[in-house]
C-alpha cells in the first residue's frame, strides 16, 4: 500500500512547509507531547478560518462545532484536535464509517476507531517540513526487508 | 522516602470531595492567566516543548515561533498543572505523552491522576494506588482498568 498526498502548504509566515500524507482515510497523530501535533492543527485552523484553504475543517477545544456537523461533510479533510476528550463513542463510530472524507486525528484512546498499522501516525519536523511519519509501517517493511525511502 | 500516586479508572472511583480536571487545556488556560507562571516552569517547557519563557512570562519561545501559553502541548500543561494544583485535584492524563508521564511520575509526589483507558504507565519508584484500592499492575497494565 503507498500513501497519498492529502494536502500540502507552504507557510512562509513561519518559514515551514506542511506536508500530509495518509496511507487511508483516517490517521490518528500520537506520540509523546511536544512534538508540535496542536501547533499543526492550530495552523491548520487559521487557514481554514481566513477560508485560505478549501476542503479542511478543524476541532479542537477551544472551538468544536464542526463536531455537530460531521454528517454533512464531503471531499474534506477533517482535522480534529484533543481527541480523548472530544470523539464520544458515536462519532468514533461515524469516523470508522465515513468514506467520503479524510481524518487527521491527535489522541492516544484509539478504542472503537479501528486503528491498525496503516493508521498511526507520528509528527516529524525537519528541514522546515512537518510530516507525518508511520513507525509501524516503516517497522513492518524493515522486518519484511522491504524499507523504501 | 517513598513517594506515593493515586491513579483513578472510573469516575466513581474518585471521592466526591475531589475535583476532576479532564480538560487539561480548558483548566490550564484558566489558571495560567490568574496566576501567571514562573522562571521554574522553564524546565517543563524546556523538557518537553523544547520551548522557553520569554522576558515577560507570558510569551513562550518555541521551536515554531513565539506564542503564548495557552499554545504549549497539552501535556506540558498537564505537568504545569501538577507543580500547582492540590491532591485533591484529579488531572486527567489521557492526553498526556509517554514523555510527560514518564516526568511527572519521577518527580512529583501525592498527585491525583485519572485515566478512563487502560495504559502502560512509564515505570516509577513511586507507588501507584488505582482507584484507593491496589497497587499498579506493570505486568498485566490492562488488569488495572478491570
Amino acid at each position: 500500500m503507498d500513501k497519498r498526498r492529502i494536502f500540502e502548504i507552504e507557510l512562509k509566515g513561519k518559514n515551514l512547509k506542511i506536508e500530509i500524507d495518509m496511507y487511508e482515510n483516517r490517521t490518528i497523530l500520537t506520540g509523546d507531547s511536544g512534538t508540535g501535533k496542536s501547533f499543526l492543527f492550530d495552523c491548520l485552523r487559521r487557514l481554514s478560518d481566513a477560508e485560505l484553504v478549501e476542503n479542511i475543517i478543524v476541532a479542537e477545544y477551544r472551538n468544536h462545532t464542526a463536531l455537530d456537523n460531521l454528517q454533512s461533510y464531503k471531499n474534506k479533510l477533517i482535522c480534529i484536535d484533543n481527541c480523548d476528550i472530544l470523539l464520544d463513542d458515536s462519532l468514533r463510530e461515524h469516523i470508522v464509517d465515513d468514506i467520503n472524507n479524510h481524518y487527521l486525528l491527535a489522541g492516544r484512546d484509539f478504542r472503537k476507531l479501528l486503528i491498525g498499522t496503516y493508521n498511526i501516525g507520528t509528527l516529524g519536523h525537519k528541514n522546515n517540513k512537518l510530516f507525518i511519519e508511520y513507525p509501524f509501517v516503516e517497522l513492518e517493511r524493515k522486518e519484511a526487508g522491504d524499507l523504501h525511502d | 522516602m517513598t513517594c506515593m500516586i493515586k491513579l483513578y479508572t472510573s469516575k466513581d472511583s474518585i471521592p466526591k470531595s475531589y475535583k476532576l480536571v479532564e480538560n487539561i487545556d480548558v483548566y490550564f488556560d484558566g489558571m495560567i492567566l490568574m496566576g501567571g507562571a514562573n522562571n521554574s516552569d522553564n524546565k517543563e517547557l524546556k523538557l518537553i516543548d523544547k520551548s522557553t519563557l520569554d522576558k515577560s512570562k507570558s510569551h513562550v519561545i518555541t521551536p515554531f515561533g513565539v506564542t503564548d501559553l495557552t499554545h504549549i502541548s497539552t501535556g506540558c500543561k498537564a505537568a504545569l498543572l501538577a507543580k500547582r494544583v492540590q491532591n485533591n485535584v484529579v488531572l486527567g492524563i489521557q492526553e498526556c505523552g509517554n514523555n510527560v508521564l514518564r516526568y511527572m511520575l519521577n518527580n512529583f509526589d501525592n498527585m491525583s491522576l485519572y485515566c478512563p483507558y487502560p495504559r502502560v504507565l512509564p515505570y516509577t519508584e513511586s507507588i501507584i494506588v488505582v482507584n484507593n484500592k491496589k497497587a499498579y499492575d506493570y505486568e498485566d497494565a490492562r488488569s488495572n482498568w478491570e
